[in-house]
């Protein structure tokens, strides 16, 4: 077998042998393993000790009362929010005839107070609305005017040859 | 296979606190009380305070038992919960000194108990000792390496559960706990 302490990903089958997390055969591997190879030998004997030391950490028990706490929390954590249950149906309740009204209402009051807000935020940039003229110019499509003079030249070429009951027969369409 | 079977009653437990069973809680703190204050106890090497923090835990797993899906193990979860709370503990308090002596006092004026059966004065000093050595080279640790030596040695987690709570791949998992391994062999090796 290859010595497993090459790298820090193959020693960890000694941690787990320290640790008795292989199965029997892995387990005896490795022991043959150690008894020809000095480095493993040594580091099983300190993993083993450390081992050993943190066996030797016992810890006291949980205090007797860590339920009673427990459960005290969960219980005013559970009043608190069913108290808050309890205000928001005597609200709805309020509006009990007209319960559609009351969201439809509050969301219509929010919408306008966030429509408020967007227009009149303090130091937004302003959208300055456009003079006169501007407002004119922007209208005005030169193309479209020069495209209705041509057309209007047209129909006065062409005015002569049209008889008046064709002009009274094409309004009619 | 019996840990299989205790894996799943877990989750089984669970599904029944989601549905409203209180006394399915009380089976999983039954459970899971100790191995999780001691597991806060070795991280934040406080008692008081590992106590509230597994407060704090099991809080959280009750208020989060509506949107459960046992998707994962419920001991990997329930560590993940408590490495989270412990890790945010000692970043929080990192240059605070907090740590008890083991010669202080208990805040209710209870000297604190050992469990030592020893009725020699010197071994008992010497035991004392060594223990504070042992807390001291786990203290010195840093945090994710603590975390994940306590839930390989104490917890008994696989690399996969250990990986799950910390965050991390198996092979990260692997290799922080050979450096801490390794730098517990420097400081404790002489405990043989």
């Amino acid at each position: 077998m290859d010595c497993p302490i090459q790298t820090s990903h193959t020693a960890g089958v000694i941690l787990d042998y320290c640790a008795g997390r292989l199965v029997p055969d892995r387990a005896a591997a490795i022991e043959a393993h150690a008894r020809l190879c000095p480095s493993c030998g040594e580091m099983i004997e300190a993993q083993r000790s450390v081992w050993k030391a943190l066996d030797s950490w016992s810890v006291n028990p949980p205090s007797g009362d860590f339920d009673c706490k427990l459960y005290t929390r969960i219980d005013e954590e559970e009043r608190s929010s069913s108290a808050l249950e309890k205000w928001v149906c005597s609200i709805v309740a309020r509006w009990s005839p007209f319960s559609w009204r009351a969201p439809v209402a509050v969301a219509a009051v929010c919408a306008m107070v966030a429509l408020a807000i967007l227009i009149d935020i303090p130091g937004a940039p302003r959208v300055v609305p456009p003079t006169e003229p501007q407002a004119r110019t922007e209208h005005v499509d030169i193309e479209q005017v020069e495209r209705t003079l041509d057309d209007m030249n047209m129909l006065r070429q062409f005015a002569p040859v049209l008889q008046p009951s064709d002009l009274a027969s094409s309004s009619s369409m | 296979m019996e840990a299989v079977a205790a894996l799943e009653r877990d989750a089984e437990l669970m599904v029944r606190v989601r549905e409203g069973d209180s006394t399915s809680f009380a089976l999983l703190l039954e459970r899971h009380r100790a191995p999780v204050i001691h597991f806060l106890f070795r991280m934040v090497q406080n008692q008081p305070v590992a106590e509230e923090l597994a407060q704090e835990v099991f809080l959280r797993v009750y208020r989060s038992r509506a949107t459960y899906e046992p998707t994962a193990k419920f001991t990997t979860w329930l560590f993940r919960i408590a490495t989270h709370l412990a890790l945010n503990w000692i970043r929080d308090r990192k240059s605070e000194k907090t740590q008890e002596s083991l010669d202080q006092d208990t805040p209710d004026g209870i000297a604190r108990q050992i469990s030592d059966r020893r009725p020699n004065v010197e071994q008992r000093l010497l035991y004392e000792a060594r223990l504070l050595e042992v807390r001291q080279a786990i203290e010195t640790l840093p945090a994710k390496q603590r975390a994940a030596v306590l839930m390989h040695k104490y917890a008994g987690m696989e690399y996969s559960q250990i990986a799950a709570s910390l965050n991390c791949s198996e092979s990260a998992i692997k290799s922080l706990l050979f450096r801490a391994y390794e730098a517990l062999r420097a400081r404790l090796a002489h405990f043989a």
